[in-house]
């Protein structure tokens, strides 16, 4: 369990402390001796404080402590916590894509967080040109230490592949598409045995009967179609929502535009691989990484309903100690 | 408690005291004979001097040698000698049960009065005493009679301080047995519930000095009233159950000054009458408290 507010705690337990001086401190009156001259002392409060060798009533006084040590233990927002692991190592495998298998680390990372107290990230990718995209750098940035990189696959540098032209829909009217008479909508397109779950927009219809046909609309009507290194592409590229930030839309991206032939195997350059390593230590501490999610308190409303009943049998006691 | 038995307890005060004499500030006024001198001459034994005879002297008093040697007519004056009644009026009220145990205050008390009642007698003066107490002033008519002392003695065994009987009332009363004038010793603590009575008995002592008579004012004050033995305690006066005051380090300091301010006040009260103020402590020896009252020498 761990406190999120320990000093509320640290609080409660002060004002506890108190409580338990307060009970023994009674005002009481000295006791009585005659004195016929009493007439000359000055007049005052009969009733002197002084230390009890006990609290007069126990049983309030236990009320009262532990109401305050609950309430401070309520606001010190306690949670229950697994076990923390010295290192959590995250080994991410790059399956076509550098970003997708960054995001997924980092997903992976913020939810270890609060299991470790350091994490290691590795990424295992063939580190070809292709398997880094533009956004690489960017999510890159968000691992705070080095990353430990193990590579794959020797990359094919005999023969350098040909870069595909793709024509997407989104640039106009791409050739061998025809406008649909009425647009419907499609709930998923796969390709390279990816597929993309996604409320998609259907307006066009591939025209090119010949070539071979990459991809395909749920209800088996292509999508994608390759004649040489020439690709048309009849998926819109979804303006709102997520849909272009998930693996699998990133993948299908990645495979619309993967080269001809070599299939993105050229090995990338030192200095983007430098870049994606990083540097400073392998290991980073768990709270470096950053995470949006809220811990959950899930002790809060019971520590409270606890509170609350102690504040009620607290008044039946006090009240009933006034009738007595 | 027969008057042997009461005058048992005050054996060794009775003889640290004989032969101490009681000498009246002032002539005493005329009276039977005593040993004190009196405001009048005549036949007294003690011849002191002569003096022109003058029409209506008694012609018993004329010195008949001298005359017949000068053919002059004097008479013979003399001292007179008389007696000076004694009443002793002691306060037996609750406040003068006091500290609980040993009731020191009443004890003190009655020694003096005891001691004084007998320098008195030893002085050849008829003495009396009353007790202030609750069913009404207890009374000793004076006497010089051999068992005076004792009845005294037995009759302040006999009673137990308690209640709030004005002293006034016992004064009174003792006053009322003097004749003329005569002297009045009060034995209290003088903490009246009322201060009109505190006023009365100065009123009424100062009566009596205008008379001719003396009074003496006996202040007994337990040590525990000058210095509290309490660091922290709710005081009550035993005369006013109601009367509850916290008496603590900060509150003492205060209370001392009060006390000692008001025994200043009130020996100005007693000698402004022409009273004798005396301050006996419940821890002075009753003889030398005696002793210092008799011989003028009190506070």
């Amino acid at each position: 369990m761990t406190l999120l507010a320990p000093l509320y705690l640290a609080v409660a337990l002060a004002a506890a402390v108190g409580a338990v001086i307060l009970h023994f401190i009674v005002t009481r009156q000295p006791p009585s001796q005659p004195l016929p001259t009493a007439r000359f002392v000055p007049e005052g409060d009969a009733a002197v404080p002084t230390m009890a060798r006990r609290p007069d009533d126990p049983l309030l006084l236990l009320l009262r402590v532990c109401l305050l040590l609950v309430i401070g233990a309520a606001f010190a927002r306690p949670v229950l916590r697994p076990a923390r692991v010295p290192v959590y190592r995250i080994v991410a495998v790059d399956s076509g894509s550098i970003s997708a298998a960054l995001v997924g680390a980092l997903r992976t990372a913020a939810w270890m967080r609060d299991h470790a107290d350091s994490l290691e990230l590795s990424i295992v990718s063939p580190l070809t040109t292709g398997a880094f995209d533009a956004a690489t750098d960017s999510i890159r940035t968000l691992w705070p230490g080095a990353i430990q990189l193990v590579r794959a696959a020797a990359p094919r540098t005999d023969s350098a592949p040909t870069p595909a032209v793709v024509h997407w829909p989104a640039d106009g009217h791409a050739p061998g598409t025809v406008a649909r008479a009425v647009p419907d909508t499609v709930g998923a397109v796969v390709a390279a045995g990816v597929a993309v779950v996604a409320p998609f927009e259907r307006r066009w219809r591939l025209d090119r009967t010949e070539g071979r046909v990459i991809a395909r609309w749920v209800d088996g009507e292509p999508a994608a179609v390759q004649q040489g290194c020439e690709r048309d592409v009849a998926v819109a590229v979804p303006t709102a929502g997520d849909v272009v930030l998930r693996l699998e839309y990133l993948r299908f991206e990645h495979a619309m535009r993967a080269p001809c032939g070599g299939t993105g195997t050229l090995a990338a350059d030192a200095s983007a691989i430098d870049a994606l390593r990083g540097h400073g230590p392998v290991r980073v501490a768990a709270h470096a990484v950053r995470s949006d999610a809220v811990p959950p308190v899930p002790l809060l409303p019971w520590l409270l309903g606890v509170a609350f009943l102690l504040a009620v049998a607290e008044i039946v006691v006090r009240r009933r100690g006034a009738t007595l | 408690m027969d008057y042997g038995t009461a005058l048992a307890a005050y054996s060794a005060l009775l003889d640290d005291l004989r032969g101490v004499r009681w000498t009246p500030r002032r002539r005493v006024p005329g009276g039977p004979t005593g040993a004190h001198v009196s405001t009048r001459r005549g036949s007294g034994a003690e011849f002191t001097e002569y003096r022109a005879y003058r029409q209506g002297d008694d012609p018993r008093q004329l010195d008949w040698k001298l005359l017949a040697r000068t053919d002059r007519a004097y008479v013979r004056l003399a001292e007179e000698q008389a007696i000076l009644p004694t009443m002793l009026v002691v306060d037996a009220s609750a406040s003068m049960a006091y500290p609980v145990p040993g009731l020191a205050k009443w004890a003190q008390a009655c020694r003096l009065a005891v001691g004084l009642a007998a320098v008195a007698h030893g002085s050849g003066d008829p003495v009396g005493a009353v007790a202030g107490i609750a069913s009404g002033p207890l009374t000793v008519s004076p006497r010089t009679r051999r068992g005076i002392i004792g009845d005294i003695a037995s009759t302040l065994a006999s009673v137990a301080p308690e209640g709030t009987p004005p002293l006034t009332t016992a004064m009174t009363a003792a006053r009322a047995l003097l004749a003329r004038a005569g002297r009045l010793v009060v034995v209290s603590d003088f903490l009246a519930n009322r201060p009109a009575d505190e006023s009365a008995l100065i009123a009424t002592g100062g009566e009596l000095v205008r008379a001719g008579g003396e009074c003496v004012a006996v202040h007994v004050v337990a040590r525990e009233e000058l210095d509290p033995p309490w660091s922290q305690a709710l005081v009550a006066d035993p005369e006013q159950p109601a009367l509850r005051r916290p008496l603590s380090g900060a509150t003492r300091a205060a209370y001392v000054a009060r006390f000692s301010a008001w025994r200043d006040e009130l020996s100005r009260g007693w000698r402004a009458v022409g009273a004798t103020y005396a301050l006996i402590a419940t821890d002075e020896m009753s003889a030398r408290a005696v002793r210092r009252i008799t011989t003028g020498l009190a506070g």
